[in-house]
């Protein structure tokens, strides 16, 4: 056996341009794959982990006003094994440095530290002392931003009072790993929004809350059923003005997190698969074709007397050896991505540990595949070959057998006009059909997944552009801390720099539809406005409702109604009305899912004249920074969105991770391209050396000879690219619908300028490969090639 | 045709061929003139250097030392891409084994020789020529090897080249196509006023040849002239 190990080594230098490139193709596809699948893991330990050891509530209860006895109560219902109560209310930061409000939640914490639902992470600083009056304990990430520390003083306007409050701790909380306001936002701004939690006692009495709550948190049994709980609360809680109870599963910042993770699970799932796949098809194919050149050794090992298993073993060796060292090598690509990644989560989610750690099954399970598959090409081709007597093999192959071909037959006048070059490439692509459909699926692979690295940045550009461009058509959002009446809009006017303000009444409800059932934000826009983009899925504009609602579609799917049904709304605002609306249209948005009717019927539907909650502004871009100074001091203000700033917060943030990301998902795509690519050339150069040598002998330039050559390369590869790019649009389409969610859904769009790079990228490796093989053809040993027989 | 300048002109060349850290010398000062029109059969056992000699004239090789000239062209000056002009130009080759493009017919292999001279015959003469019009339109697996070597005759000579190189043009084939092949090879030169150039380790194809020149350990050992060559058909081999 020592000699065939020997030869072994003395193969893999031979053929180490190749064997690099099928070593590069297996890192990349292990390497995509333990990327997505370590940094999935990473989150949702990091997330169940979170949830568990800071007891995550189950169910959320918020409501106008109840005495905190309540709970005792509430601990009745069956399931519930937890019950506190706390005080919630949307307060205004006064930060100097900045030009326009900030928002924030108050929280209410026991007095004293104790065990408790969405309980606290103190990342620095301490609990409350005392009975904890004006001290406050902020959002880590928050204070982060702002510079602030432990001892620093916090103005906050409570209540309608100002307070200068002492920060003792900075914290994080399991319901706001995503730092959110409200479901529109897509990320977390913690500049403008922060979370601040106050002592019970504090509370209390900042608020005029005195032995009462407007929140309640559940912990529920192992395996309660959930939707009993919340009919059981939102009964009982019903003559407190409950706002309707929730589960987990629809709690904001969780939704967000979970989203991603099912996201990642999905991705973790596809992506890698399709990468993995592609390697482990373009590995069958070279190590089978590898295997094929060694006919003639193969037949005069066996002449000698080695037996079909010393080969068969010999050749797996092969196989497993460049396997192994893809896969090695994959893997540690994969977990430096993933840690990459995990980095890039630290700007969007709060963890107190983000973990991740290199799963020995993922590990496991990309070695097995990649040596699977290597064994499996080498193996299926060594069948072949060793069925053959020893003398078979030795005896020169008979010239390939030929034949004209269809084209020819059918379509003689052009084939006549054809040369030699493209007779030869057609006919032998014409008589090995499989092995040219199996390099044209190879090729087609790597541009399919080319394609898919360059479609997510595509999708994201289009999202926002239509988000901020045709939707959001406002410069500023502001939003009252409570309704309003029509005098409110008159002050917003008043200001100077504002060119035009349209009111906006949102309220809480919740839509029933048979069964189903939705909660989400219900807008009522003024007939004739124009800064909230109304449109389907061509971009037209969708007709005001006069009567009825407007869902967006993915509202309009997760409830089965259609224009012209009827629905059942119940308002969460503590009013308990229940009215039914007809659907009188849908409308396409990527973010959200929501309802939309017209500001007067939906004011008289919930019982008002006219009201209004928010306004949009159109204001002059000159004056926009005094404008926030002055809305930061109208105390019905609780919040101002500027267009702007979420345009840079996006490119500031989302945009770049996801353009590193692309980065390496491009990198990959391309190494397999160029990997499938070269080799695809290199084999047929092999398997034409001595064609092609004839051919230098009787006068062909190198240049004429590798042309012969490149012809067929540019062929399969310009084939692949019909059945690649559609394989792509295939995985795209899976892609956005593993993303869709009621949160934001991607747009399923193929922009031409994609397909094109997609082609200029395969044909561009094409070319490439090309080049570095002529380098080869110069150097085919004439003499050698011709005298020998094989 | 014939002038007085020599077609081939051979001047002490030597080849070493370098296997790893062993030299192997293949030519030891080979001095050679061939003439335009001639045919010369080279005899001699393998490894007596016969084909490398075919090679430095055919533009494949260049000698370690020594010079070759084609009429006033010294090869071993010649750029590879020269070479390659100079092969294309001026000669054609015949090997052992055809070398024949299984992809492409009977014709269309002729015709890959036809694309690039610069003064071609017509392919489907060349097959008449070897005795295949009428199996002009077949691929190479549908051949006996005898039609095959004819086949790479006519490629070969259909770029209306000065000199034929025949490498053991019938190693392969058995005694009877053998006698074909050399036939065609002699009625080709014969007609086209082809100088041919024959390597063989049968001494009575020497028979056929103008000159008969016998190789050993890397030198001419022998040249003799034959007054009266003899057709192939009365060679017994």
């Amino acid at each position: 056996m020592r000699v065939l190990d020997r030869k072994l080594v003395r193969n893999l230098r031979e053929m180490k341009s190749q064997a690099l490139a099928i070593v590069l193709i297996i890192a990349c596809g292990v390497g995509a794959f333990v990327t997505v699948l370590t940094a999935y893991r990473g989150l949702k330990g990091s997330r169940d982990d979170y949830y568990v050891r800071y007891r995550m509530a189950d169910i959320w209860a918020p409501l106008e006003r109840a005495p905190r006895r309540i709970t005792r109560d509430l601990e009745t219902i069956p399931g519930v094994r937890r019950v506190e109560s706390r005080i919630e209310f949307e307060v205004t930061i006064d930060l100097p440095e900045l030009d326009q409000p900030c928002s924030g939640r108050v929280l209410s914490a026991p007095d004293v530290r104790r065990r408790i639902l969405n309980d606290l992470h103190l990342a620095r600083g301490r609990w409350f002392e005392g009975d904890g009056t004006r001290e406050v304990l902020v959002a880590e990430r928050f204070a982060k931003i702002h510079g602030l520390d432990v001892g620093d003083r916090l103005m906050v306007i409570m209540n309608n009072k100002k307070e200068a409050l002492r920060i003792v701790g900075l914290a994080l909380s399991p319901e706001f790993v995503y730092l959110i306001r409200g479901a529109g936002q897509i990320l977390p701004d913690a500049r403008h929004f922060t979370v601040l939690w106050l002592s019970e006692t504090f509370a209390e009495s900042v608020f005029d809350f005195k032995d009462a709550c407007n929140s309640i948190l559940v912990g529920l049994d192992r395996g309660a059923d959930a939707a009993a709980a919340i009919d059981a609360l939102d009964e009982a809680l019903d003559r407190y003005g409950s706002f309707g109870a929730y589960e987990r599963a629809d709690q904001l910042s969780n939704r967000y997190l979970s989203n991603e993770i099912d996201g990642l699970k999905g991705t973790a799932t596809m992506i890698p698969t399709i990468f993995l796949g592609v390697a482990a098809f373009v590995l069958f194919m070279l190590m089978a074709r590898l295997v094929r050149t060694q006919r003639t050794q193969i037949a005069m090992f066996r002449a000698v007397g080695y037996r079909r298993r010393d080969l068969n073993a010999h050749f797996l060796k092969l196989a497993l050896l460049i396997g192994t060292v893809g896969a090695l090598l994959g893997i540690g690509m994969g977990v430096w991505f993933a840690a990459s990644m995990v980095e890039l989560y630290r700007e969007f989610y709060s963890f107190p540990v983000l973990k991740f750690d290199v799963d020995p099954i993922v590990v496991g399970a990309s070695l097995i595949v990649s040596l699977l598959f290597s064994s499996l090409g080498a193996l299926g081709a060594m069948r072949a070959i060793i069925r053959l007597t020893p003398a078979d093999g030795l005896r020169p192959e008979a010239p390939a057998i030929y034949r004209k071909i269809l084209f020819e037959r059918h379509a003689g006048f052009i084939w006549r006009r054809l040369s030699f070059a493209p007779r030869m490439v057609l006919r032998s692509i014409a008589r090995r059909k499989l092995r040219a459909a199996v390099t044209i699926g190879g090729v087609a692979m790597s541009a399919s997944i080319m394609l898919l690295a360059l479609f997510s940045p595509d999708s994201i550009d289009i999202l926002m552009d239509t988000q901020w461009r045709l939707v959001e058509r406002q410069d500023i959002k502001v939003t009252f801390h409570n309704e309003r009446g029509r005098a409110a809009l008159y002050d917003l006017k008043r200001l100077e720099g504002v060119r035009s303000v349209e009111p906006e009444l949102g309220v809480p409800v919740r839509l029933r539809h048979g069964r189903h059932e939705k909660r989400t934000g219900l807008t009522g826009l003024q007939p004739g406005q124009s800064l909230q983009g109304l449109i389907d899925n061509e971009l037209r504009t969708v007709a005001m409702p006069t009567d009825g609602l407007l869902l967006s579609r993915k509202l309009a799917d997760i409830l089965h109604v259609r224009p012209g049904d009827e629905i059942e709304v119940e308002v969460l605002n503590g009013r308990q009305q229940i009215f039914r609306a007809p659907i009188e249209n849908v409308v396409d948005e990527y973010i959200g899912a929501f309802a939309y009717a017209e500001i007067g019927r939906l004011s008289r539907w919930i019982q008002e004249e006219f009201v209004l909650t928010g306004a949009r502004l159109l204001v002059d871009p000159a004056r926009a920074r005094e404008l926030g100074r002055e809305l930061k001091e109208l105390p019905a203000v609780a919040a101002v969105d500027y267009k702007a700033q979420m345009l840079q917060i996006f490119r500031d943030t989302l945009a770049a991770s996801q353009a590193a990301m692309n980065a390496i998902v491009i990198l990959f795509a391309g190494i397999i391209t160029f990997g499938v690519t070269y080799n695809t050339a290199r084999i047929s150069l092999s398997e034409r050396s001595r064609e092609l040598a004839s051919m230098r002998v009787l006068g062909f330039t190198t240049r004429e000879v590798s042309a012969v050559l490149s012809l067929e390369n540019f062929l399969l590869s310009g084939a692949a690219l019909v059945p690649g790019i559609g394989l792509g649009i295939g995985f795209i389409w899976l892609l956005t619908k593993l993303y869709e969610t009621d949160l934001f859904r991607f747009p399923f769009i193929i922009r031409a300028d994609s397909v094109a790079w997609t082609v200029v990228i395969v044909m561009g490796f094409t070319v490439l490969a090309n080049l570095l093989l002529r380098r080869r053809t110069r150097e085919l040993d004439l003499v050698e090639v011709l005298k020998a027989r094989e | 045709m014939a002038s007085d300048q020599p077609l081939f002109r051979v001047d002490n060349v030597s080849k070493i061929y370098s296997m790893g850290e062993v030299e192997v010398p293949a030519l030891k000062g080979v001095d050679l003139e061939v003439d335009e029109g001639e045919i010369v059969v080279i005899l001699g056992p393998s490894g007596s250097g016969k084909s490398t000699l075919l090679h430095m004239l055919g533009g494949m090789d260049r000698p370690t030392a020594g010079t070759v000239h084609f009429r006033d062209t010294d090869l071993t000056t010649l750029s590879d891409s020269e070479l390659t002009m100079y092969r294309r130009n001026h000669i054609g080759f015949v090997f052992q084994f055809y070398n024949l493009v299984p992809s492409l017919t009977a014709l269309e292999n002729i015709a890959v020789a036809t694309e690039i001279a610069p003064n071609p015959r017509d392919p489907l003469e060349m097959a008449a020529l070897v005795g295949l019009e009428e199996r002009a339109d077949h691929f190479p697996s549908q051949l006996s090897g005898g039609e095959q070597q004819r086949v790479a005759i006519a490629r070969a000579v259909a770029k209306r080249p000065e000199v034929l190189l025949c490498d053991e043009p019938t190693g392969a084939l058995d005694a009877e196509t053998g006698v074909l092949v050399l036939s065609v090879l002699q009625q080709v030169s014969r007609e086209l006023g082809t100088t041919l150039m024959l390597i063989t380790h049968n001494a009575a194809i020497g028979e056929m040849g103008d000159r008969v020149i016998r190789f050993g350990s890397g030198k001419i050992v022998e040249q003799t002239t034959n007054q009266n060559p003899m057709e192939p058909t009365t060679i017994v081999w």
